[in-house]
């Protein structure tokens, strides 16, 4: 059974999916946009959890793991059950078990799980591949099959325009969407109508949200201290305004924007220094708040999007080029780390970009932040990504200044451009099918092209020439995909509230994924690539240079796991590995690295999206799907994790971090959409060597380095951490991407964290 | 092209205790000292030497066929026994081993391989004020090298630091105090008794060098390995007090004893140290710098790690 809010009850739940069905069966002749904005005005407020007297923002709602308040609904994305209109039918079997309903709901809950399987939309999209593309993605089990290339399902990853939304208000905004529909049909668009009429449809339930929690606020006010009840009643006036008004206050503003993000499901938080610096600072002038009350206050709203545990969005974005004010934008920033700091909790993804033109001591409060054990802020480099989001997306510097890292570091520009992830690649996966002619031994699929068995491959060349067109084979695969998932995605709903607030669905008069959006481009997912760039290199010194190891053992030890192999496991697990800082292994991983990049990148123009780019982020994934993933030449025994992101294999870095680090400064930055560096430092280094690490970070950053995670932890308490779970539930640590409870994550995920070298 | 050659047992780049900025330390094998507390026994040797670690070691046996001395053998048991005598310290063995329960320490290398990789590191040097290390070991031992290696740093502009222990005729740190930006001299310990005892060498040649290198105008860090109830003598911090006011523009260090050699002196098979099992605590970390200022000794200059 799921777990349940106190105040909900099961069959609450199945009452609302029920609804939802309805509803959407009965607007089957409706414009899709219409029919969106009646399932969403089915689902919220219904589906949205009680406040609490603690709480300083309204907007509870818990859509990830086990606590669902419905099965069946409209989100951009929901954890493991696709995009669009979903149902969630591993959380509804186990409700509907526990949940004792009536025969009656029983069977229209059977009956409309039966619908939704073919009428969700990632149905929809599965059932949109041609049978070239189906051939190519046959499965969508990438946690449990072996495989090269899957594709996944959400329209992840948007940071949309909360400025605007401010700017206006709800009745601001309501005006203008109306205004716009109206105009359109004047024009005889009767899509472009519908959608923005629909768009003021969503508005209308926007402000039932407010009025719903403004009522709870009220009902709480009076049975609590005097204390919360102050704040409570607070809380009451401003959701009351809402509706009525633009915000006038940080706090207001920072209500209307939880509250939307909240239903849009957008789930990323946006340069939050832009949209709230402004306010903030005049709160502060007119003593309307004080810096210690709006810590306190973000403190609160930090604990609302921990428990909404959206691990793998969850972003803010604060400093960096392009912030219209950015002397208030910096108040509002220092606020930000601060309440970082004190809440010391593995969400939200504070991120911040480090620019010329921003107070230092940002920068300086950030380490001392990571030196006390926080894993956030990561840090992003304007200097570098700046230019390298222009020649990545192939766009003007105005434009360029707007990226943000979303979810597990894949770069967008806010408020202009998605790039849902929708596939993702598995390098050692496509490594292992070149070295069998395309053959997929689990599967028992000839599921790549012929590109020949190692024995035949006379030359280490000609080897690689066939790992690059079986690389090649897939990502057109992916890249056909996610242009597909785009428009059917379209096709089936308006995503209004995407609509209204992305540049420029409102000038165009189109919705998000039908022409609407400024830059569609999306991202592929790729891992693993370190561990072929070192299984690569160990084939090419001990096949071809040394000609000391005969192909078909390799083979064979890799099937037999290593197992009655152990010399042989043992001299490739010897050879250099990429991130020492050794020209030869570097080179490979930089040259698989740009091919990848590369030929991805040049897929964009022929599926018709502004921008397709790799994006090599880590998130559990590449231990995830390095347990479906057989033994490599780089000595990996099968199952175990893959390394992370472009960090060297877990213990391979063998050189200290400057070496590790020179050895990352070889890939290529301005090619891709993100790419996620791990470092781990001990505590005493912040604290003892702060002026040296300091120094580490300024030169690796000057020498071209993007981005970068900084983690304290001493692995002494990652090792009591396993062995008394119960007392280091506190104890966080980045998982690639994200950052994550360590007592939470599988063992070997947690032991996988422990590998990964410390630089101490 | 400089192929003088060393015998090595480690380049440890992103030093950070070592010397000024990020450095690389370069440690050579051999030293003529033998203080008990040292955390390097294995730099000890001026030869390769072979490192059996037993917890490793899953009794496969693949060394026993590679070793052309027999030193690996098998038990009645079937368990590998290793017979240290036997060995050659060549490491042919090192490789079979599947389980990394088999290490050599020390390899040959030359200037040039050495300068290759210090280069790598230079833009980290350059933003710290870092550069080289040449540790041991006892740099000095090896004095031609040492004077190569400093000669090549010179050459490509990367700051030197020397770390000895001072023990080395003076003539021979005459000829190289030109190209050393930064000293690393040990101080160990107060007594002529104890400093034989503990050390193995008399201690008023290293107090001489240390007076002669400082006034020559050269950059001095002292360090002074501390091991609680062995040499934290109340006469010992008075005269690192005295030191600290009698040569100028000196830093001090305060190295408290580490535990970690003692595993590594079994792997290598000799004797188990006599010195504490613990390291030191912060309490008494505190009591040694207290101690070294309530005898006048200059707090600014002094780190204790
Ligand atoms: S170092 Fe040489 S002699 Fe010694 S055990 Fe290994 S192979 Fe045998
Ligand atoms: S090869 Fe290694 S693991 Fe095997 S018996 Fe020898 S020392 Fe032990």
């Amino acid at each position: 059974m799921t777990t349940l809010c106190p105040t909900q009850n099961i069959a609450s739940t199945f009452a609302i999916d029920l609804a939802i069905t309805k509803t959407y069966q009965e607007h089957a002749d409706s414009h899709p946009a219409l029919r969106e904005a009646a399932v969403l005005a089915e689902q919220f407020p219904a589906a949205l959890l009680p406040l609490r007297e603690t709480d300083s923002f309204a907007g509870r709602y818990q859509m990830e793991m086990a606590t669902v308040t419905h099965h069946i609904g409209f989100l951009p994305q929901t954890q493991g059950s696709g995009c669009g209109y979903f149902c969630n039918e591993t959380n509804l079997w186990a409700d509907l078990e526990a949940a004792q309903l009536d025969a009656e709901t029983e069977t229209a809950v059977r009956a409309a799980v039966d619908f939704w399987r073919t009428e969700k939309t990632d149905a929809k999209i599965r059932a949109a591949y041609s049978p070239e593309l189906a051939a190519m993605l046959p499965s969508d089990e990438w946690l449990t099959e072996a495989g090269p290339a899957f594709p996944l399902y959400r329209m992840a990853g948007s940071h949309l325009d909360y400025t605007k939304l401010i700017a206006y208000g709800i009745p601001g905004l309501r005006t203008h969407v109306s205004n716009r529909a109206q105009e359109l049909q004047a024009d005889g668009d009767k899509n472009g109508y519908a959608s923005f009429t629909a768009c003021a449809h969503v508005l209308e339930t926007l402000s039932n949200c407010c009025i719903f929690y403004a009522d709870q606020a009220a009902e709480l006010a009076q049975n609590t201290s005097s204390e919360n009840r102050e704040n409570l009643l607070q809380l009451r006036s401003i959701l009351l305004a809402l509706p009525e008004r633009a915000p006038h206050t940080a706090r207001e503003a920072l209500q209307l924007m939880y509250l939307y993000c909240t239903m849009s499901g957008a789930n990323n938080f946006g340069r939050m220094d832009i949209y709230t610096g402004p306010l903030l600072l005049a709160d502060l002038e007119h003593n309307r708040t004080t810096e210690e009350r709006t810590i306190q206050q973000l403190c609160n709203l930090w604990e609302l999007m921990a428990e909404a545990n959206h691990e793998t969005s969850a972003r803010i974005v604060i400093g960096g080029e392009g912030r219209p004010d950015p002397v208030a934008a910096d108040a509002f920033a220092a606020l930000a780390l601060e309440a970082t700091y004190r809440a010391g909790l593995h969400l939200p993804q504070l991120s911040l970009r480090i620019c010329a033109e921003q107070n230092p001591a940002l920068y300086d409060r950030a380490l001392d932040c990571l030196g006390a054990g926080r894993t956030f802020p990561i840090l992003y480099n304007d200097d570098i990504n700046i230019p390298s989001v222009m020649k990545a997306f192939n766009i003007p510097r105005t434009e360029a200044i707007h990226y943000v890292p979303y979810g597990c570091g894949e770069y967008v520009l806010a408020d202009r451009s998605m790039g849902t992830p929708s596939g993702l690649i598995n390098m050692l996966a496509v490594l292992d099918l070149t070295l069998r002619n395309g053959y997929e031994p689990n599967s028992h699929r000839q599921w790549g092209p012929q590109t020949g068995h190692l024995h035949e491959h006379k030359t280490f060349a000609s080897l690689m020439t066939a790992y690059r067109k079986q690389v090649e084979f897939f990502i057109q695969a992916l890249a056909e995909q996610e242009a597909l998932e785009y428009q059917v995605c379209g096709e089936h709903a308006c995503f209004c509230m995407h609509t209204m607030l992305y540049d420029d669905c409102i000038a165009r008069g189109k919705a998000v994924f039908s022409g609407g959006l400024r830059y569609l481009g999306g991202t592929m997912e790729s891992y693993g690539q370190v561990n072929t760039a070192d299984a690569l290199h160990a084939i090419r010194t001990l096949i071809y240079d040394e000609q000391s190891l005969d192909p078909h053992a390799l083979l064979e030890a890799i099937d037999a796991n290593f197992d009655g192999f152990e010399p042989l496991h043992h001299r490739l697990k010897q050879q250099t590995k990429y991130g020492n800082d050794e020209d030869n292994v570097d080179a490979l991983a930089a040259e698989i690295h740009e091919h990848l990049c590369l030929f991805t990148q040049a897929q964009a123009k022929r599926v018709g999206l502004h921008n397709y780019l790799v994006v090599v982020i880590n998130n559990s994934a590449n231990t995830l799907l390095g347990r479906n993933t057989p033994a490599s030449a780089d000595g990996r025994m099968r199952g175990t994790a893959m390394a992370n992101g472009n960090n060297p294999a877990s213990g391979m870095d063998k050189k200290g971090v400057t070496a590790f680090l020179n050895s990352l400064l070889k890939m290529r930055t301005d090619i891709h959409a993100g790419a996620v560096q791990n470092m781990k430092f001990s505590k005493s280094i912040f604290s003892r060597q702060r002026p040296k690490l300091e120094v580490l970070l300024d030169t690796y950053f000057k020498n071209g380095g993007a981005q970068a995670m900084l983690t304290v932890v001493n692995p002494e308490d990652l090792i009591q951490a396993q062995k008394h779970p119960e007392r280091y539930q506190s104890l966080i640590v980045r998982v690639g991407g994200f950052s994550a409870r360590f007592v939470e994550l599988d063992s070997d995920v947690q032991g996988e964290i422990l590998a990964r070298t410390l630089n101490d | 092209m400089d192929n003088t050659k060393a015998l090595v047992f480690d380049i440890q780049r992103f030093s950070l205790q070592d010397g000024p900025g990020i450095r690389t330390t370069v440690f050579l094998k051999g030293c003529p000292l033998r203080c008990a507390w040292c955390h390097n026994p294995e730099s000890w040797s001026f030869t390769t030497e072979l490192s059996f670690d037993e917890q490793k070691c899953e009794h496969c046996h693949a060394c026993v066929d590679a070793c052309p001395s027999n030193a690996h053998i098998i038990n009645v048991d079937k368990h590998h026994a290793f017979i240290r005598t036997l060995c050659d310290n060549t490491g042919a063995c090192v490789e079979a081993c599947p389980n990394s329960a088999l290490k050599l320490y020390g390899y040959d290398t030359d200037v040039d391989s050495i300068m290759e990789e210090v280069i790598k590191d230079r833009a980290y040097y350059d933003e710290s004020g870092g550069g080289l290390t040449i540790s041991g070991g006892e740099p000095m031992s090896n004095l031609s090298f040492t004077t190569q290696l400093l000669h090549a740093a010179r050459a490509a502009q990367i700051a030197t630091c020397l770390d000895t222990s001072g023990f080395a005729p003076w003539k021979q740190y005459d000829r190289i105090k030109h190209l050393v930006d930064v000293w690393h001299i040990d101080y160990k310990a107060t007594g002529a008794e104890l400093h034989k005892e503990l050390i193995g060498v008399d201690r008023q040649p290293i107090i001489d060098n240390l007076h002669r290198i400082h006034a020559s105008g050269a950059r001095i860090i002292l360090r002074c390995p501390l091991v609680h109830g062995v040499n934290d003598s109340d006469e010992h911090f008075h005269y690192i007090a005295d030191i600290s006011n009698n040569l100028a523009d000196m830093t001090i260090e305060f190295l408290p004893y580490h535990v970690m050699g003692e595993a590594k002196r079994d792997r290598i098979g000799q004797k188990a140290s006599h010195m504490p099992k613990k390291d030191a605590t912060e309490a008494i970390k505190t009591d040694w710098r207290e101690r070294y200022c309530s005898f006048g000794g200059n707090e600014s200059i002094l780190t204790v790690y």
